[in-house]
């Protein structure tokens, strides 16, 4: 006896690729909160413009 | 060891100046748009030394080649959810981008040249970046993604201009005009240089500098543009137009009745940039508003951003009194006669200049280029002090 086939069902919906596929990463806060300032470690010795550059 | 720049790296002093007025723009605040200078000089030239100055650890993203598709990446073999790890994009937000040789790039052909200028165009918008692609359909960055790019490159060829032309130019250039040793100075330099020894301290004190500044402003700096003076911001604006115009593509024949065409970009976001690059130059020097010694390092990139020969046949012009003829030309450029009629040709098109048959008395008639009225400041004393500190 032949196995008895399965009902397929409702068809599945097309797999949206526009929305499932993209990875698109919005990240755009308000100007006042942005992190743009990088953390840096602090400096081992004070130096101004004219010591940096010298004269 | 002295640890002052001007004792060990004198002639690179004005560039360091430059990439660090680019570097500590990440300090503002408003800032939106991404500044792209890259150093041009022979090799040895000594481009590497200044990009090495600016390794500052949490600041810096050194890469020694790249690759535009790398900003955000469509690699087939590497699992959606970790290409995220691989995409540049995201690294370098509110950082510097350091490339130390951009020759992979420019040395490509034209249609790969034209496909990477085009992703690096527009993330130098500051925008993100979203692509397409067969394998993992839509991906990239959308918002806020502003980052600072300083590169280095051997001379470049006229048609990287023209491609950069089209797409409409976003990097800028700072030419290194190293000085040549004499035999004895070289000779020195083997017996008493340690050079990786005074680049370490350079870099250091460099370093301790930038890091002070950050110190200084953790949470960045709000500027007051109204504060800044209305002359200055004048001649930020005289910049952005001289160069939109110099970095425009001619396509006509000047000699026809119809008026020669030329693309010529609208100078606004040059002139945002400039600005941004004499403030930058402004907080480094430790100042909250613009003076006329932050306008130097802006006449400087604006005229060495110029393709080809123009920025120096500009400046040669101005030297002129505004009237060259094509034999002066040849002779201050060191160019053959139809180099010469060419260029003097392009900035008849592009506007720069108003191209008429010179008077002569005697011998073969001569072209004469004339600066034109819309930058007759340039011809002035203002601009000379500013272009010859």
């Amino acid at each position: 006896m032949r196995p008895k086939r399965k009902s397929a069902g409702a068809p599945t919906p097309a797999k949206n690729l526009s929305k499932a596929d993209k990875t698109i990463t919005e990240n755009t806060p308000p100007v006042n909160e942005r992190p743009r300032v990088a953390k840096l470690a602090p400096p081992e010795a004070q130096v101004t413009f004219e010591q940096w550059r010298g004269s | 060891m002295e640890r002052e720049l001007i004792k060990h790296f004198h002639h690179l002093l004005p560039a360091a100046e430059i990439c660090g007025s680019v570097v500590v723009q990440l300090l503002l605040n408003d800032v939106a748009n991404p500044f792209a200078l890259a150093l041009v000089d022979v090799p040895s030239g000594g481009k590497t030394i200044t990009l090495n100055l600016f390794n500052v650890e949490e600041l810096i993203y050194t890469t020694d080649n790249f690759t535009p598709a790398s900003f955000v990446s469509h690699a087939s073999n590497v699992s959606k959810a970790n290409l995220a790890k691989v995409d540049l994009l995201p690294r370098i937000r509110f950082k510097t981008l350091i490339v130390r040789d951009l020759a992979p790039i420019f040395g490509a052909k034209n249609d790969d040249l034209l496909k990477s200028l085009g992703i690096l165009t527009r993330v130098l918008d500051g925008e993100g970046l979203q692509t397409d692609g067969g394998v993992h359909g839509q991906r990239g960055y959308k918002g806020d993604y502003p980052f600072m790019m300083l590169a280095a490159t051997t001379p470049i060829s006229p048609r990287i201009f023209k491609i950069m032309g089209t797409l409409g130019g976003r990097l800028f250039f700072l030419r290194l005009h190293s000085p040549d040793k004499s035999e004895d100075e070289l000779a020195a330099q083997n017996v008493n240089g340690d050079c990786k020894q005074k680049e370490r301290i350079c870099q250091a004190i460099t370093s301790d500098f930038i890091r002070g500044l950050w110190a200084a402003n953790p949470n960045g700096i709000e500027w007051n543009k109204a504060s800044d003076p209305e002359d200055c911001m004048k001649v930020i604006a005289r910049c952005a137009k001289l160069l939109a115009h110099l970095r425009g593509v001619p396509n006509g024949d000047p000699y026809t009745d119809s008026p020669a065409q030329a693309v010529i970009e609208k100078p606004d976001r040059i002139n945002t940039l400039l600005y941004n690059l004499a403030r930058g130059h402004a907080i480094l020097c430790g100042r909250r508003q613009i003076t006329k010694a932050d306008l130097i390092p802006v006449v400087i990139v604006a005229l060495d951003s110029a393709p080809d020969c123009r920025g120096e046949l500009f400046r040669a012009l101005v030297q002129a009194g505004g009237k060259l003829k094509t034999s002066e030309v040849e002779a201050r450029l060191g160019i053959s006669k139809p180099t010469a009629i060419n260029l003097m040709e392009d900035f008849a098109t592009l506007g720069a200049a108003k191209l008429t048959q010179a008077a002569t008395n005697c011998g073969r008639p001569e072209l004469e280029i004339t600066l034109a009225e819309a930058f007759a400041w340039f011809g002035g004393e203002e601009f000379k002090k500013l272009s010859v500190p």
